[in-house]
């Protein structure tokens, strides 16, 4: 399944992302950051990549930054 | 084990919640982990923890955004970096008289090596602060207000909202000394105008020693205290510039901030509008017993509604540290005698010289008012035994 990684600045941030993202029902979750896409920060989260816009729109409403966004994945 | 009476809680709290002590011992047997470190499931689910301790810090003191609530070892290096982070050479900075060392002490030694200029404006003997001293003190550069929110000495009540309305009319920054009010009356950031509100766990939050914080108002910039590993931005020698990582160099103190996550909790459980009114009934029953003791000289403002439970007195012609020493050995009354830390709050009250210091109750959450009422008769008993006599 293709997969949607987005990387952020902070650990905190990451958890935040996951949480709010959890709460409208996509399924994701933190994942290590694979290093090809950053060394930015520990923590990544991983979700399927049907729902890249809907997790854009949550963490933009939400005010959460992301240091990039890398899908899909296999 | 004897019982023991402990009115030392202006030091730190004791005891703590019940569910203080299981959370600090079940993050060290069950979590383990570093926060923000690791990404296994240990370091996320301790990531986790310092997360809902932000959160629940942000809400008791109305920070829209945790990141916002940076967590330290201890007041005093939340407001060192306030201090330092924030004041340049040949900015000016005020204060009260009635500071405790961990704002003197950094403000002094900037004043002394790095051309700060320093205006310390008199409280009165109560320890009141008149908004109306620091707005004829403000100058063209004026960069910081710093005041606590209640003396440690006398528990005086600072009017905070009033000194934050001048200082942010003139363009500057209020940092508030929250140590002794954090979790016992309540502190609205945003509505007392509060640029920098630096705060303890261990003392009215009721969490383990080694915890505190500093929240930093949107816009405030600091420059950093300490640098160091951040578990962010690693391919980088340079720390970042994202909060909370910015001011969170090396390994947070994991099982105090558990435990202050469970202190919080408890404190807004019983609400702080409860907590301020248990406090001072206390202090009411604490100042009716020292007005019936003979000798008793009570400093500060003696009214329950303008200061914490925080109650200093001396007791004429006895030594403060001998008698303290004698409530401890003989009742198990725990006290704390002396300059606590704030010689400038002792010069305002005349105790400096001439008593060296105070002899100092501080009641808690945990404190009854049959202790307080005990208190009184063995004050009374001993004070009548020794009068005249030097055994004390």
């Amino acid at each position: 399944m293709a997969e949607t990684i987005v990387t952020f600045y902070t650990t905190h941030a990451a958890l935040c992302a996951e949480e709010a993202v959890q709460g409208a029902g996509v399924p994701a979750s933190v994942v290590p950051t694979p290093r090809e896409f950053s060394a930015d920060c520990t923590l990544s989260l991983s979700f399927p990549s049907s729902h890249q816009e809907q997790v854009r729109a949550i963490l933009d409403a939400q005010g959460i930054e992301i240091s990039g966004l890398h899908g899909p994945v296999d | 084990m004897t019982q023991i009476i402990y009115f030392d809680n202006a030091t730190t709290s004791h005891p703590k919640p019940e569910g203080v002590y299981a959370a600090v011992d079940q993050f060290q047997r069950l979590i383990g982990a570093a926060a923000g470190r690791s990404g296994h499931r240990l370091g996320i689910a301790a990531g986790r923890v310092v997360l809902e301790t932000r959160r629940r810090l942000a809400r008791l003191f109305n920070v829209p955004d945790p990141a916002r609530v940076i967590l330290t070892p201890s007041c005093t290096e939340a407001l060192n970096l306030a201090i330092k982070g924030l004041l340049r050479p040949d900015d000016h900075v005020l204060t009260s008289s009635v500071e405790h060392n961990s704002v003197m002490r950094p403000l002094r030694r900037l004043e002394a090596e790095k051309g700060v200029e320093l205006t310390v404006v008199s409280c009165s003997p109560q320890g009141w602060l008149d908004p109306s001293d620091i707005q004829k003190n403000l100058r063209p550069n004026t960069r910081l207000v710093v005041v606590s929110h209640a003396s440690n000495v006398v528990g005086t009540i600072q009017p905070v909202g009033e000194i934050g309305c001048l200082a942010r009319k003139h363009g500057a920054r209020l940092l508030v000394d929250a140590a002794q009010s954090a979790g016992a009356v309540p502190i609205d950031v945003r509505a007392m105008g509060i640029d920098l509100l630096a705060f303890s766990g261990h003392k009215g939050l009721l969490g383990p020693q080694g915890t505190g914080g500093l929240v930093i108002g949107e816009g405030v910039e600091l420059d950093t205290l300490i640098e160091g590993g951040t578990g962010s931005r690693s391919q980088h020698e340079a720390q970042p510039v994202h909060l909370p990582d910015r001011y969170e160099s090396g390994t947070l103190n994991g099982p105090g901030i558990a435990g202050l996550a469970e202190g919080t909790a408890y404190v807004q459980q019983l609400g702080i509008q409860n907590i301020q009114e248990t406090l001072r009934t206390l202090t009411a029953l604490m100042l009716e017993e020292l007005a019936r003791t003979p000798g008793a000289i009570v400093y500060g403002p003696g009214d329950p509604a303008r200061q914490m439970a925080v109650v200093s007195f001396t007791l004429e012609g006895r030594d403060i540290a001998q008698f303290s020493a004698i409530l401890d050995q003989r009742y198990g009354i725990l006290t704390r005698a002396g300059l606590q830390c704030s010689p400038g709050a002792h010069q305002t009250l005349g105790t400096f010289r001439r008593t060296g210091g105070t002899l100092r109750v501080s009641l808690g959450v945990f404190n009854t008012r049959e202790e307080v009422g005990y208190f009184g008769r063995c004050l009374r008993e001993l004070h009548a035994s020794a009068a005249g006599g030097q055994d004390g």
